[in-house]
């Protein structure tokens, strides 16, 4: 909940989201926008003549005028958002994938295979992906020519031979588009090597080491907590990829080097329009101003949309703009746990606790928790042991465990009633009232942290 | 041995190992074709009369020559040994051998890539540490929205935009490299390619007219290639300063009295050097990917020249896996430069004391 009122605070996230949700619906509705036409689908309509070199204005049968041989823009702009959409996330999606579970995998292995996958990720980072675009396109080429195949001077290329025995590259390219291919097999690096940083140091933490000790398999590890902790950065990456992405398919497209953004093959259609006669950019204006911007927002929005889920997602990123946590949240909090009486003198002033307390700002490893870790089910390892040793009557063990939990931030929640029930137990107990005041502390109450650490002050004299 | 030295003998190994790694790649990729295409890496200059059944012949003596029909290990490796020959195979689009056709191309696109860097390296660091060290000034507020602007548009619209700016309706600036005039004249000879670069190369023939128009030449690919990432290295750099105000040797500095601008530029500029030098290391490659789209949109003969033939249409593997290699190499060039550039500013590089 917290996240969601977060993330709307700023103007600037409601516009790269809205902007998101606008494109998002001209990509699913684009069929009620501007139906395709049976006899010539695709988002290149062609609604004038075809002999027609002229791109025309607008009228009341294309809305947005026309490109040279008759093509319909608005059509090709509707059509071309939901194209742009699917590569977008089909790439990132994909890339992000691959990426989290190499970096997963090379960061968990360590050794002699982590530092292998790391040095070829590192290997990877040298290729640039225009260079992937014309190489598997090349090799496409080579292979339907060298089977006798006919290859068609200009963008298809025809296969007659009888498919018997289709070679590999063939039917990948068939039913990929060979730029996807090559900036998923040439873009996943970033992804691999923050995964790989964040799971270098989930290694370390008490959860992980827990989960291992409790004889979990390292792929199951890998699954439920490693996975699941470094989403957050993953997914600030990949929501700026999108907008990246796509603006590289559009510049590729214009260049000819293939791609097939229809935005990109908009403007290489007009280019001679948007260059050459008229003087000015604006002359023919339905030919450069459409496509110009839909890409240009397009990449505009996702980066936006990247930045704000970056303030919500990254816990360290947003301390500073969003000290505390959400109102509603202080309140449930102040209802559910009987708090202390309150010290005679409150000064303002929190005290510094002790190492974990300031682990709020602290980093960005200890504060990965899941989502849904904050309530959990009584399943944490670490919390069940706190509990047995209490049951036992073992309390500087309990404290221990319940420390060990506060300092990473964890199960505050379900801690914090616990440390409540131990300090009315045992109300003189200094090391008691110091660990509810870093409970305190992490939960972003900092008025009732400083009483506790003054109850913890005054029974350690 | 010095420990600079140390460094940069390292990060000099690093490149072999990483080329290795990536043409092992490559030719994984060329493994997912049929032998008779893996053939056309090796086919000489054909003459055109030569019959079906001949060319068929051919390609079969090439698959048993260098083993074709074996595993992959087996093929990369004559793969591999064929590249030392200097030719990197024949392309047909080119009518021409991959690799000298690669390399007499690539002032050109030297000269365009330096130029750029020289540009957007300087600019890049001085504004984003002028923007970072007064958080919310009126300089940093226009720098970053400035920044976000260069970032926002693509480059190939932008593109657009000069071309018709400045091309076509104001004619200060022109695609290509040189004026029809001066290409026309350079081609009946008497003008000494030195380095196959415009710039230079009119200078040390003592024609400073030809330097002027080269540069006339370049300024629009210059400026779209150096913007965007001019952009993103500033806010790099303005980001890794921008706490840095409140250090303790900033404040030791106050204190003993150095004026302002030694500090800035003397001692925290210093110091936001490694994190923006290392994030133009990552973004080498879309620099160089960069670099190739701004030859193809203003029709500078460059190295993408070798693929701009095959891209429409003639099937030309041996030019596209050359290119590839090629690019890997600039790119790996480039960072390597950068490291070192690094290692030269970064007194703990320098000193040894940072081990990378």
């Amino acid at each position: 909940m917290s996240r969601t009122r977060l993330f709307f605070r700023r103007w600037q996230n409601w516009l790269g989201f809205l902007l998101i949700l606008f494109y998002a619906f001209v990509a699913i509705a684009a069929p009620y926008l501007s139906p395709n036409d049976p006899k010539n689908p695709g988002p290149f309509m062609r609604v004038g003549r075809a002999f027609e070199s002229r791109p025309l204005p607008p009228d009341d049968k294309a809305v947005l005028g026309l490109l040279p041989r008759g093509i319909d823009v608005y059509h090709a702009l509707v059509w071309g958002s939901r194209d742009a959409m699917r590569f977008g996330l089909i790439v990132a999606m994909s890339t992000a994938l691959f990426g989290i579970v190499y970096g997963a995998v090379s960061g968990y292995a360590e050794g002699i295979v982590g530092n292998t996958m790391l040095r070829i990720a590192d290997a990877f980072l040298a290729f640039p992906p225009i260079a992937g675009v014309v190489f598997l396109q090349q090799l496409y080429m080579t292979t339907v020519s060298a089977l006798g195949g006919f290859v068609y001077p200009g963008v298809i290329f025809f296969y007659t031979d009888e498919p018997v025995n289709r070679p590999l590259i063939q039917a990948l390219l068939e039913s990929v588009d060979p730029l996807m291919l090559s900036l998923i097999a040439f873009s996943w690096m970033p992804f691999a090597r923050l995964v790989h940083s964040i799971v270098i140091t989930l290694k370390q933490t008490d959860f992980i080491q827990a989960a291992r000790a409790l004889g979990g398999s390292p792929l199951w590890i890998i699954r439920k907590h490693i996975l699941r902790n470094s989403t957050g950065p993953a997914v600030v990456l990949a929501a700026r990829d999108v907008g990246g992405v796509v603006l590289l398919q559009a510049t590729l497209t214009f260049i000819g080097i293939g791609g097939g953004s229809v935005w990109g093959q908009m403007l290489a259609d007009g280019r001679n329009w948007i260059l050459g006669p008229g003087g000015s950019l604006l002359t023919y204006w339905w030919v450069f101003l459409p496509p110009t911007l839909a890409v240009t927002i397009f990449g505009v929005a996702w980066n936006v949309f990247g930045d704000s889920l970056n303030d919500v997602l990254v816990p360290t990123a947003h301390v500073d703009a969003f000290p505390g946590r959400s109102l509603r949240k202080m309140k449930k909090q102040k209802k559910a746990e009987p708090l202390p009486a309150p010290g005679s003198d409150t000064s303002g002033i929190i005290p510094t606790g002790p190492a974990g307390s300031t682990s709020i700002v602290g980093d960005r490893g200890s504060k990965q928790t899941p989502v849904g870790d904050s309530r959990s089910n009584g399943f944490d390892p670490v919390l069940r042991a706190a509990r047995e040793d209490l049951a036992r009557g073992d309390l500087p063990r309990a404290l221990h465990a319940y420390n060990h939990l506060v300092q990473r931030g964890r199960l505050i929640d379900e801690i914090l009633p616990d440390l409540a029930q131990l300090v009315k137990k045992h109300p003189r107990d200094p090391r008691v009232w110091q660990t509810l005041g870093d409970a305190l502390t992490q939960a972003g109450d900092s008025v009732h942290a400083a009483q506790s650490y003054e109850q913890a002050r005054k029974y350690g004299n | 041995m010095p420990p600079f030295l140390q460094f940069v003998i390292r990060r000099f190994v690093a490149v072999p190992i990483t080329l290795l790694i990536i043409t092992m790649a490559l030719y994984a990729g060329v493994m997912l074709t049929p032998p008779e295409a893996r053939a056309d890496l090796y086919m000489p200059n054909t003459n055109r009369a030569m019959t079906e059944d001949q060319i068929r012949r051919l390609k079969e003596n090439i698959i048993k020559r260098y083993h074709l029909r074996d595993p992959y290990p087996v093929q990369y490796l004559f793969w591999a040994r064929s590249l030392f020959d200097g030719t990197w195979g024949y392309s047909p689009s080119l009518n021409d051998n991959v690799l000298p056709s690669l390399l007499r191309r690539t002032p050109a696109t030297l000269e365009l890539a330096l130029y750029s860097l020289l540009l957007l390296i300087p600019l890049g660091l001085v504004s984003g540490v002028m923007a970072g060290w007064k958080k919310s000034g009126s300089f940093d507020r226009g720098f970053r929205s400035l920044a976000f602007l260069s970032t926002s548009v693509p480059p190939f619209i932008l593109a657009i935009i000069l071309l018709s700016v400045f091309y076509i309706n104001r004619n200060w600036f022109a695609p290509g490299r040189l004026d029809l005039a001066y290409t026309l004249e350079l081609s009946e000879g008497g003008f000494k390619a030195y380095t196959g670069m415009m710039t230079i190369d009119g200078f040390l023939n003592g024609r400073i007219d030809i330097v002027e128009n080269a540069f006339r030449h370049l300024v629009m690919p210059v400026f779209t290639l150096s913007i965007y990432h001019w952009a993103t290295l500033g806010r790099v750099t303005r980001v890794s300063i921008l706490g840095e105000e409140r250090k303790e040797y900033v404040i030791a500095a106050r204190a003993r009295g150095v004026i302002e601008r030694r500090i800035v530029w003397k001692h925290v500029f210093r110091n936001t050097l490694t994190p923006s030098l290392t994030s133009m290391t990552l973004s080498a490659t879309s620099i160089v990917t960069g670099v190739f789209v701004s030859e193809i949109i203003y029709n500078i003969n460059g190295v993408s020249g070798v693929i701009v033939r095959a891209m429409q249409g003639v099937p030309d593997a041996p030019a596209a896996l050359g290119f590839a290699i090629y690019s890997v190499i600039m790119v790996l060039l480039l960072m390597f430069v950068l490291d070192v550039a690094q290692a030269i500013l970064d007194p703990r590089v320098r000193e040894g004391v940072l081990k990378t």
